[in-house]
């Protein structure tokens, strides 16, 4: 049976918080990260109802390498650590960042471990609950579309 | 500044453009009239006046030849090398004339008269091409009668200063005046050219035109090649035939009214072009560009030809009288060189600037003067061979202008063909294009070798063309035999039954997908029959795949009688397998080709299988299936967003008979509104006349989503069936109120943020609904103009590319009917005038505090939490306002 993907089933790491972030304060923050660019305003309210508010405390793990269906993680306050231990590869993301979009969008296992370096607040976007608001909302996957098109640079 | 450019009708950034095209036509018709003045009475004073004819002659000669060389050099050298040269020859050509003049002599006389008749007839054609290439078709509607006030202003100076001049320095002297006039237009034709000659101007409509370019007999072949060019060259020049005819009418008038006396006769005629003049320009400067902007050039064309039709009446009804011939020739100058010269010089615009110079060349010069000739000749006819007075000419003007009428009303349907051109460069492609490429016989030959091929994919792929183009017949039956099993399955869809054995070797394949695809085509076969015992065997299977087309099979074949049988059978097969079993899958699919009542209640039962992917493909084998009791429970699944896109496409294959049943939902407006917001999406694919009714009904729901929607769906349905009707009063309304609305946000995002760009998100939701708000209006005018035309608009409205835009806003002016325009074009062509706010910034807000759309609340009251207005209430009771809202 499949299975519900969230990112308490992912690693366990975490926990929703209290909601402390208002529809709008979800939006904006959506709206600095690249891939939701192209959507307008409205269709941000959209995909902020889809988001969960999390926290982690310092040091706890948020996902761990060959980790499947994680969500998509927005850091609005706070650092993590992502490290590789196959390409021995390390980044921290800080606030107004995100990671796990390639696994997140193709449901492939996670190629890195995610670590808390400070206590972290952040929104999560389950890839299940996103794809769902993509096939009823054709509006939201043209926007997403849009984007695409220009990141690969695709010109008339 | 504002209130002048407002006064102008101007818009901002035009201000110097327009203002050198305007002194680069009074510069040339300054020039013009210099020149004229003294070189006709220098000819006068050395010749006499019977000697005129061979001048005309030798200027009718040597028009076509520099023309000729005009045109040559036009389609080698840039337009702004072109001008300045032209500049330059007359500027060294005066210097020459200015020392011969000073010599003396008669022949020195003839050659300035034919020098200034070519100077005038090029010059001021340089001028309009030029400001066809710095202005777009929609600038220059409202523009050229401002510029051309500048000619009027530039011929009273030029008269003028020659009055002044004369008596001081002499007429010879005269020319000497001109040289620096047209020095003055190099320079304004540099900066004018350099700065705002648009280069895209070269492409725009170039398709619709022929490609030749050379001497005047190329000019006049693609002339001739274009019937947009051939109206215009008719239409000038029959109304130069019937302006000469008016003239001479006037003259007669005149001098039959002031025989007595030379003086009173010249007083009456100073005077008379004087106020004329006068009277030109102040209609031009002070409401010409309103009137073209307001009528359309499809309508100011029309007024001159109309305005003479009406003088000409008067004159044949009143002949002899003053009165009627000043009425007469009165309308046609004022007219002529005010608001048909603005309306002419528009129709060239759609002409690609590559053919403009030399096609404006022939059309405007030598067209015009073999045009004087025809109208002269005509004159002899009536007056000296046929010995008719006013009342015949005025007879013959009649009917001259009943042709030059039909011709505008041609010239008017073209020039909207025209700009549809320059527009549809891009046509959407058709849906039968896949049919035109691979529907003639030959095709197949293209086909076989694919179809032979190793390659899996190709394989593939050649099915799939010939499945697109509907000839199953191409693919062979030895795909069956094919080492890749998805090829055999796509064969076994695909493959004409000529015969049992194709089946009977399908259901021994080593792949079960592909014996259950074999045993779900038994019934196709005359003889079904003949695999009875096969298909008793298969039910016993233990591969699931194919008891299940074995079930299919008796399900499709069976009545009532076999209604225990199948349950018993999928009760067995239900009771083999787990509730996470995957093959669940497998059952929910075959479930939609029973087409028996027996498996409705297992196919609810699906629906709602804990597992997703089993329930979705239960809910998409619904539409197969087309049980109509499964309707309801598919219309609660258009609220779950995980199930909605499914139960869309399963209530879809319904087709319109379930119709009535979604309408009842969509009117209801308790139902809940996710359910709702997805009927216009199903809707949208069934293509009756019903679903049109049913969505031009909710182009006025209350859910601005679920309207959205609607508009999408009408313009598919448009698409796949044009037969379909869309009511064009339902569609217009819904039209303006779109337009209303987007206006309102125009104007608010132009007086909460008239500094442009701002993060705040209340900006970017007003930018967002301006830009969904024109989206729907283009496709709303779509329903009600041709799809493709009101689609490469859009296009040309949303690429911002200016020349496009303009070219898209100017076609919708002269296809929307005028109360539809008057709210489209502020919407599609936001202009200064038309953003500015009604309502103060503490209204605007308040109205966005109290609006019922909650994104919009939440965006105003965080704008407003911000301090962005000093003006306005403390944030906090912004907040408490829109919580309260």
């Amino acid at each position: 049976m499949e299975m519900e993907p969230s990112f308490q089933a992912s690693s366990g790491a975490g926990s929703p918080s209290e909601p402390q972030l208002t529809s709008l304060q979800k939006a904006e923050l959506l709206r600095g990260v690249d891939l939701f660019s192209s959507m307008t305003v409205e269709e941000l309210f959209q995909v902020a109802a889809v988001t969960r508010e999390v926290q982690f405390a310092s040091g706890e793990i948020v996902a761990r390498e060959n980790d499947v269906g994680n969500p998509l993680y927005l850091i609005v306050q706070g650092k993590i650590e992502l490290t590789s231990r196959r390409e021995e590869w390390r980044e921290v993301v800080e606030s107004g960042g995100f990671f796990g979009l390639h696994s997140w969008l193709t449901r492939e296992p996670l190629s890195f471990t995610a670590k808390a370096l400070e206590d972290t607040m952040g929104l999560a976007i389950g890839s299940e609950d996103f794809f769902s608001l993509l096939s009823s909302d054709t509006e939201i996957a043209s926007s997403l579309f849009k984007y695409f098109v220009k990141k690969c640079g695709i010109t008339r | 500044m504002d209130r002048l450019r407002a006064f102008l009708n101007l818009e901002r950034g035009e201000e110097i453009p327009v203002g050198l095209l305007f002194l680069y036509l009074a510069m040339a018709l300054t020039t013009v009239v210099l020149a004229k003045t003294s070189s006709k009475a220098l000819f006068l004073n050395r010749f006499s006046a019977l000697d005129l004819p061979y001048v005309y002659i030798a200027i009718a000669i040597l028009i076509g030849f520099v023309v000729s060389v005009y045109i040559r050099l036009s389609s080698r050298v840039s337009q702004l090398a072109l001008n300045s040269g032209t500049l330059g020859f007359f500027i060294v050509s005066a210097l020459l004339l200015g020392w011969s003049l000073r010599a003396g002599g008669r022949p020195i006389a003839a050659v300035y008269y034919v020098w200034t008749s070519i100077l005038a007839a090029l010059i001021t054609t340089q001028v309009w091409t030029a400001a066809n290439l710095v202005l777009h078709v929609r600038q220059a509607k409202r523009v050229f009668p401002l510029i051309s006030s500048g000619g009027i202003l530039g011929s009273m100076a030029g008269g003028v200063i020659a009055v002044k001049a004369v008596p001081r320095i002499g007429t010879e002297n005269l020319v000497w005046i001109v040289i620096p006039f047209l020095v003055f237009s190099g320079i304004i034709v540099q900066v004018l050219m350099r700065r705002y000659a648009h280069p895209g101007l070269d492409r725009t409509g170039a398709e619709s035109f022929p490609k030749r370019v050379g001497g005047v007999g190329a000019a006049v072949k693609d002339i001739w090649a274009s019937p947009y060019l051939r109206l215009i060259a008719g239409l000038l020049a029959i109304s130069a035939i019937v302006t000469l005819i008016i003239d001479f009418q006037f003259n007669f008038v005149a001098q039959e009214s002031f025989r007595s006396s030379k003086i009173e006769l010249a007083t009456f005629f100073g005077s008379f072009y004087a106020y004329l003049g006068m009277f030109s320009f102040l209609l031009l400067f002070l409401g010409g560009s309103r009137i073209v902007e307001r009528l359309g050039v499809r309508a100011t064309l029309l007024v001159l030809p109309l305005a003479v039709l009406g003088g000409t009446a008067v004159l044949v009804a009143f002949p002899l009288r003053l009165w009627a011939g000043v009425l007469l020739k009165g309308s046609d100058t004022a007219l002529r060189y005010s608001i048909d010269k603005s309306s002419t010089e528009l129709l060239y615009l759609p002409v690609p600037a590559s053919l403009k110079a030399e096609v404006k060349a022939v059309i405007d010069v030598v067209l015009q003067r073999f045009a004087d000739g025809v109208g002269a000749l005509l004159l002899l006819l009536m007056t000296r061979v046929l010995g008719v007075g006013l009342t015949g000419t005025g007879a013959l003007n009649m009917v001259l202008i009943a042709a030059w009428l039909w011709i505008t009303v041609e010239t008017r349907k073209e020039y909207v063909l025209a700009i549809r051109a320059s527009l549809s460069e891009r046509p959407a492609l058709p849906k039968s294009t896949l049919q035109l490429v691979f529907g003639d016989r030959g095709s197949v030959a293209t086909l076989q070798p694919m179809l032979k091929s190793k390659d899996e994919e190709v394989v593939l792929y050649a099915m799939e063309l010939a499945l697109a183009v509907g000839r199953k017949d191409w693919v062979p039956a030895t795909l069956l035999n094919h080492p890749s099993p998805q090829v055999r399955l796509k064969a076994m869809e695909i493959v004409p039954l000529t015969g049992p054995e194709i089946l009977e070797r399908a259901m021994l394949d080593s792949n079960s997908t592909v014996r259950a695809r074999a045993v779900g085509r038994v019934r196709e076969l005359s003889e079904p029959e003949r695999f009875e015992g096969t298909l008793s065997q298969f039910l016993q299977s233990p591969d699931l795949k194919v008891r299940l087309a074995a079930v299919v099979y008796l399900a499709q074949t069976g009545g009532p009688e076999v209604s225990a049988r199948i349950k018993s059978q999928l009760d067995l097969i239900a009771g083999q397998l787990s509730d996470t079993s995957p093959e669940w899958r497998e059952v929910a699919d075959a479930l939609g080709d029973m087409h028996h009542p027996a498996v409705v209640d297992y196919h609810v039962r699906l629906l709602h299988h804990p597992n997703r992917a089993v329930a979705k493909q239960a809910i998409l084998s619904a539409g197969r299936a087309g049980h109509r009791e499964l309707v309801p429970y598919l219309i609660r699944l258009l609220g779950d967003r995980r199930f909605a896109s499914e139960a869309r496409r399963a209530l879809q294959e319904y087709g319109p008979r379930i119709l009535g049943t979604l309408a009842d939902i969509l009117r209801d407006p308790a139902e809940d509104i996710e359910v709702r917001r997805n009927l216009p999406l199903v809707f949208s694919y069934m293509p009756h006349q019903d679903s049109v009714d049913l969505l031009l009904e909710c182009l006025f729901d209350f859910d601005g989503l679920l309207r959205y929607r609607a508009i999408r769906g009408l313009g598919k349905l448009r698409v796949i069936n044009p037969e379909l009707h869309f009511n064009p009063a339902r569609v217009s309304l819904r039209i303006r109120d779109e337009c209303e609305l987007t206006l309102w946000y125009q104007q608010a995002l132009a007086a909460l943020y008239p500094e442009g760009d701002s993060p705040d998100l209340l900006a970017q939701l007003l930018r967002d609904k301006i830009a969904r708000g024109r989206e729907r209006v283009f496709r709303l005018l779509a329903l009600l103009l041709p799809p493709t035309t009101a689609c490469a608009s859009f296009l040309a409205m949303v690429e911002n590319d200016r020349l496009m835009k303009a070219s898209a806003a100017e076609y919708l002016d002269n296809v929307l009917p005028g109360k539809l325009k008057r709210v489209v074009l502020p919407v599609i062509e936001p202009r200064q005038s038309f953003l500015k706010a009604r309502l103060s910034t503490a209204q605007i807000l308040r109205a966005c505090l109290n609006n019922p759309d909650e994104i919009l609340r939440e965006c105003a009251a965080d704008a407003i939490a911000k301090n962005r207005w000093r003006e306005f209430s403390p944030p906090e009771a912004a907040r408490k306002a829109a919580a309260e809202g």
